[in-house]
């Protein structure tokens, strides 16, 4: 150890927090090295000096209720006094009840009063200003935030000086006043005008105006008043948001009281995000002139620093669309997709990364190459405007718990719209109350509802498919991760009924499939054009090579582990968790394999040693998140086998590919 | 409670282990709190000097005192007694003074910086007497975050074991071991910047 380690490491040695080597190292180094001897001396008196007793501690004995103790006087009656007086709490000290619900500081745990928090401007985790500020940034696991924000509560209370109070609160009482006369008024007004109805005809079909390219705007029927709801049931928000600004529908599930106060026109995006929190929403925009009220749902994602790949097949595979990317599309990207239809946000991603996405037969290829043989991955999502010529006449509709189909039905005949074939029942139902609100607006929120897709052939004739559900059960289906590409083909081409001839170099590939309910054939030409294969068959055999011409980066997984598992009949799974060998010593049979499982370079095992991993397994077409205890057997110069959960094997290879 | 029955009962308590006593204040088989003021004296004088050390005042460490034994008292109904009593009382000790510091410090925050407690007019001592080199290194101490500050003196003046301290804190003996070694490096360079300790010594 050099003098520069050594002075680093010597304040920790008067505390003998030193490692057990780094002491062996310091004592060495003092022995030899003047200097570094005379500076720890220098430690170890001013260490020494800390455990003198200061001026502060030399306190005279005090005549307290025992001689010998240095204990201020009468201090143990007034804690018994306490004790049995919860409620009194000390001068001076801020005591906290024995059963109370409080905020938490998320770097030191302690209690936090609402006056003295601030939060993480990007997660909103609860901090002390100076935890924050001796931290440097949010303390909640993976938020790098910088930023704190304060509640309003904060600014109202410390404004608020106690010398003028009182005039403007009662000047606000009258104004409060004046304004529940008002509102109350507009809205008995309001209602007046327009009786709800089960379902009511208001627009006149007859002669509807051309689809125009509106802007998002917001119309305010009737004229604005500042109002506040307090403690109503969320129907009756949503009615006082229908009549003083945009149609707002909400999901049945929605459910419980809010309160929300609204101070003017212009409020009122405010106040319904308001209340979307306090029901644990959030506002989906439907329409140019909708938005609906949506439980928190998995159509969330925060993107921070989040892997493109993984983000496309979490997009794809919540939408129930099949999957391949490409192992040239890699790298990570920031942000934050919230209430985002998942095509929307498929789009944004594609577009942003630069990436080319096509279709076989129901299987979505992204690619950062060109797509040769794939047809255009048209959007097929409820969540587009009208075509040409559509017209957008608006509704009036009143529906109290109806299925969804049901009241698309309703829809169709307020809005004169013919329905071509039948549309297929569906399980969710909606209750709402809308008020001049474009039909197609409706009938997309509807369609997104029951988990329709709208097709339209004509500019008032619409029919709805049901999407394929996320959960499809429709064989067959394929989950392999970093699988062998001639495992894979070998998979396919069979199933496919074909004779299949692999060359060298494509067996080298590794493969990331993740597919539900597709042919095999689609399956191979979407993985031939995703990973750079050219197919070609000739007398009823199928040649699989690498496409030269293809500049498809094959490198992306370049050195690691490759699991291969045993592609049974019943038993689809794959070890996902074990990402990288890190080092084979020497000689392979010396049987000391080094796993980095989690990236850190910190595990070691060897035969016999037990790993907990995560696994997919299939269940009737349903992926299954689960983890299983895997046991290596053996090691082997290129590959490691394991047995997991005690019942099947499992090799995988390592090296370069 | 008379003061003489409270002499005999404190005679019988005095052989109590912390464990026993703190089973015994857990399960409120101490009506008259002489389990609790066996643990009270044997803790209290070393709390107390702990919370003189951080607090400084006298009167605050006082209150300080009082609270941490209030705290301690309604926390025993989920504390384990097979647990250190000694590690859990300077914990809670350490959540009260800087439960302490921290509205003190917002007091201050809006309150015109007193004179002399600028940052960075530590005066160098060099060749200062030894009492004047004391009250820097004292100072210097001072100068630490209160988290930093508690956690030094637990170690080094009070003298609890890495584990204890992990207990206290609730965190591996790993993390306490490197909060320890993170409050050392403050403190080294505090003790730099008011020239006790010099590199030119060493060179």
């Amino acid at each position: 150890m050099t003098c520069v380690e050594i002075r680093s490491l010597l304040p920790f040695r008067p505390l003998e927090v030193l490692e057990e080597d780094e002491a062996e190292g310091v004592s060495a180094h003092l022995a030899s090295c003047q200097a570094c001897s005379k500076l720890a001396q220098t430690y170890d008196g001013a260490f020494e000096t800390l455990r003198e007793p200061t001026e502060d501690d030399a306190m005279p004995a005090t005549k307290g209720d025992f001689a010998a103790g240095p204990l201020p006087e009468k201090v143990f009656e007034k804690i018994v006094a306490r004790i049995a007086s919860p409620e009194a709490p000390s001068a001076g000290v801020a005591t906290t009840p024995d059963l109370s619900i409080a905020l938490v500081c998320s770097f030191c745990h302690d209690v936090l009063a609402r006056d003295q928090t601030c939060y993480c401007a990007s997660c909103l985790a609860p901090h002390h200003d100076d935890c924050f500020r001796s931290h440097g940034r949010c303390s909640a696991y993976g938020c790098e935030e910088t930023r704190t924000v304060r509640p309003q509560l904060e600014r109202a209370s410390a404004s608020a000086a106690p010398a003028r109070s009182r005039g403007p609160r009662r000047s606000r009482i009258i104004a409060l006043g004046t304004v529940l006369v008002l509102g109350g008024a507009a809205a008995a007004a309001s209602s007046y005008l327009s009786k709800p109805m089960t379902v009511e005809n208001k627009a006149a079909p007859t002669a509807m105006p051309p689809a125009a390219a509106t802007p998002p705007t917001t119309t305010t029927r009737v004229a604005f008043t500042s109002q506040e709801l307090k403690d109503v049931p969320v129907q009756e928000a949503l009615d006082f948001f229908a009549k003083n600004s945009n149609d707002v529908v909400a999901d049945p599930s929605v459910r419980g009281r809010v309160s929300v106060r609204v101070e003017g026109p212009n409020d009122w995006p405010a106040a319904l995000e308001s209340v979307a929190r306090q029901l644990k929403c959030r506002v989906l925009p439907v329409g140019y002139g909708m938005r609906a009220l949506v439980p928190m749902a998995d159509t969330d994602w925060d993107t921070a620093k989040g892997d493109v790949r993984t983000l496309l097949k979490d997009l794809c595979s919540k939408s129930g669309k099949n999957v391949i990317v490409a192992p040239d599309v890699y790298g990570t990207m920031r942000g934050n997709l919230r209430g985002l239809p998942w095509r929307r946000a498929f789009d944004t991603i594609v577009s942003t990364c630069d990436l080319y996405c096509g279709e076989y037969d129901g299987i979505v290829v992204v690619a950062a190459h060109e797509l040769r043989g794939a047809r255009s991955f048209d959007a097929d999502e409820a969540n587009v405007r009208p075509r040409d010529g559509t017209p957008d006449a608006t509704v009036d509709l009143t529906l109290k718990d109806a299925r969804v189909d049901e009241a698309i039905l309703a829809l169709a005949k307020v809005a004169h719209v013919t329905v071509v074939g039948a549309i297929p029942p569906s399980e969710a139902r909606v209750a709402f109350s809308v008020h001049d609100v474009s039909w197609f607006d409706l009938l997309n929120y509807l369609a997104w509802t029951g988990n329709y897709r709208i097709v339209q052939p004509s500019p008032t004739e619409i029919s709805l498919e049901p999407r394929r559900p996320h959960d499809s059960k429709v064989e067959p289906s394929l989950h392999c991760v970093r699988a062998s590409a001639a495992e894979l083909v070998q998979v396919l081409a069979s199933r496919a009924g074909k004779n299949f001839v692999i060359s060298p170099e494509v067996r080298a590939r590794i493969l990331d499939v993740d597919l539900v309910g597709f042919g095999y054939e689609a399956a191979l030409h979407a993985i031939a054009d995703a990973y750079g294969f050219k197919f070609d068959e000739t007398a009823g055999v199928l040649t699989v090579t690498l496409n030269k011409e293809a500049k498809v980066a094959q490198s992306s997984y370049g050195s690691g582990l490759v699991a291969r598992i045993d592609y049974g009949e019943a038993v689809q799974a794959y070890v996902g968790v074990v990402q990288t060998i890190l080092h084979v010593p020497g000689d392979p049979s010396a049987c000391e394999v080094l796993i980095d499982s989690r990236g850190d370079g910190q595990e070691a095992h060897g035969v016999g040693e037990l790993l907990e991993l995560k696994t997919n397994s299939l269940k009737g077409g349903v992926t299954q998140v689960g983890s299983c205890k895997a046991k290596i057997t053996a090691i082997r110069e290129r590959s490691i086998e394991l047995e997991i959960d005690g019942t099947w094997k499992a090799e995988m290879f390592l090296g370069k590919f | 409670m008379s003061t003489g029955s409270s002499g005999a009962i404190l005679e019988d308590m005095a052989d109590l282990s912390d464990s026993e006593a703190a089973s015994r204040c857990k399960s409120g088989a101490d009506p008259e709190h002489a389990a609790f003021r066996t643990i009270y004296e044997r803790h209290g004088p070393d709390v107390f000097r702990f919370l003189r050390r951080l607090l400084k005042e006298r009167q605050a460490a006082e209150d300080a005192l009082q609270e941490t034994f209030v705290r301690l008292h309604r926390g025993f109904g989920g504390f384990d007694p097979e647990r250190a009593l000694r590690p859990y009382v300077f914990s809670v000790a350490r959540n009260v003074a800087i439960d302490v510091l921290r509205a003190r410090s917002k007091r201050e925050r809006t309150e015109p910086l007193r004179e002399g407690a600028a940052p960075g007019e530590a005066p160098v001592v060099e060749g200062a007497s030894r009492n004047e080199s004391k009250a820097a290194v004292h100072e210097s101490l001072a100068a630490l975050a209160p988290e930093h500050r508690s956690i030094l003196l637990l170690r080094h003046v009070h003298g609890l074991k890495l584990e204890e301290i992990a207990d206290g804190l609730s965190c591996t003996v790993r993390t306490a071991r490197n909060r320890l070694r993170a409050a050392c490096v403050l403190l080294g360079r505090e003790l730099k910047r008011r020239g006790i300790i010099s590199e030119e010594v060493a060179s």
